[in-house]
């Protein structure tokens, strides 16, 4: 009978074999910022209690049906949600979850500028929500260029003007429906759900702004949390 | 009309005549017939109101000749037979339509139509110097400071437990 060696020396531990795994550094170091109990916190500061911070999880709850509506339409095509009650209804549901997505987006921007919400270390938060808010805004353009009717012939020859004025039309077509409708359903929704995905990451990480007046004791609890330990200057 | 631009519909056929359905002394409608346009992103209202792929609209004689003043819009004869078929996709019998629950019942629709057709119009636009916005625009950004302000003042409902 024979026996095996071990793979490691006896004095080799688990944490010095699995130094230099960048899985085990990028794991550490995701965990290490976002620990579950800060990426899915069971409660929330007092100053939480107002309907004005309901607006950016409003504007998610919009882009979530924004989502599932553009895929079912997607996957159905303009023969069917031009022609059908569903695919109207559908259609319908798509284009006013964006309207929504819109207003509770604005109100959450007012809410936020007026706070000056890029206190405490939170200027990359603010400014993920400023390029989402841009981004947004090309999405809705090219999704107005791709509804396929006479309104989006109207708005694409209207802005092929403006685009042509400031030089990029050759650039950007808004003519061409197939570089058009690509872009609105793969590379912009790809881009706003890479930066929406990171804004809620840096406003978990840094916490919620709480507002100018508040003055928020710092709990024992967690004292490396920013956004329990912020006190008034 | 003599407006310039107005589109034939795009099904010709007449619509179907329901007598039953006419001269009543309080609504006696007609149907003023859009043709097959832009998609407004209504197709909510007009779920239960496309006919044969024609919009179509129900008004108040008071009412049509605010309506036909619109350039887009196609007015038919004037006349309470050609209600069936719009009653017809609403999914109730121009026979149900004869008793008075029924009757009551489609009147929701014709507001909706209303409502469908002003948005459908043109829009009006203010003009104050440099300034100038349509009123739907108008509207929407009212709309939006008002529930800013209202999110603000409206108190937040407090969980039981944390009211200690």
């Amino acid at each position: 009978m024979t026996t095996t060696e071990p793979q490691t020396a006896p004095d080799e531990t688990p944490d010095s074999a699995e130094a230099g795994n960048w899985t085990v550094g990028l794991r550490n170091k995701f965990f290490g910022t976002y620990p579950p109990e800060k990426l899915l916190p069971g409660r929330q500061p007092a100053y939480l209690s107002s309907w004005i911070y309901v607006f950016g999880v409003l504007t998610i709850a919009a882009l979530v049906f924004i989502i599932i509506s553009g895929l079912v339409l997607s996957f159905e095509g303009p023969s069917w949600y031009h022609t059908s009650s569903v695919g109207l209804f559908t259609n319908s549901v798509h284009f006013w979850s964006v309207q929504l997505f819109f207003v509770f987006m604005v109100v959450h921007l007012w809410g936020k500028f007026w706070m000056a919400a890029w206190r405490g270390h939170r200027a990359l938060t603010w400014m993920t929500g400023v390029v989402a808010f841009l981004m947004s805004i090309g999405t809705a353009f090219t999704g107005y260029l791709v509804q396929t009717n006479f309104d989006s012939q109207w708005i694409s020859f209207e802005a092929k003007d403006g685009l042509n004025a400031v030089g990029i039309g050759a650039w950007f077509n808004v003519t061409n429906l197939g570089q058009t409708l690509l872009i609105h359903v793969c590379l912009l929704p790809l881009v706003l759900g890479v930066i929406v995905v990171g804004h809620i990451l840096l406003v978990r990480k840094h916490g919620i702004v709480p507002p100018i007046d508040v003055e928020v004791p710092a709990p024992a609890a967690d004292p490396t949390d920013p956004a329990t330990t912020e006190v008034k200057s | 009309m003599g407006c310039p631009g107005v589109r034939e519909p795009v099904d010709p056929r007449p619509w179907p005549v329901v007598p039953e359905l006419g001269g009543h002394p309080s609504v006696d409608p007609e149907v003023v017939q859009l043709p097959a346009g832009p998609d407004k992103g209504l197709g909510i209202a007009r779920v239960g109101l496309a006919v044969r792929g024609h919009q179509s609209i129900l008004t108040h004689p008071g009412l049509a000749t605010k309506a036909g003043d619109r350039c887009d819009v196609r007015l038919r004869p004037a006349g309470p037979s050609t209600l069936g078929p719009v009653v017809g996709t609403l999914g109730w019998s121009t026979t149900r339509a004869r008793d008075g629950l029924a009757f009551q019942m489609w009147r929701w629709p014709v507001l909706l139509t209303l409502v469908m057709g002003a948005l459908d119009s043109p829009a009006h636009y203010l003009h104050w110097g440099p300034i100038l916005v349509s009123v739907p625009n108008l509207i929407v950004i009212l709309t939006m400071i008002l529930i800013f302000v209202l999110a603000l003042v409206i108190p937040f409902p407090k969980d039981k437990d944390d009211e200690s």
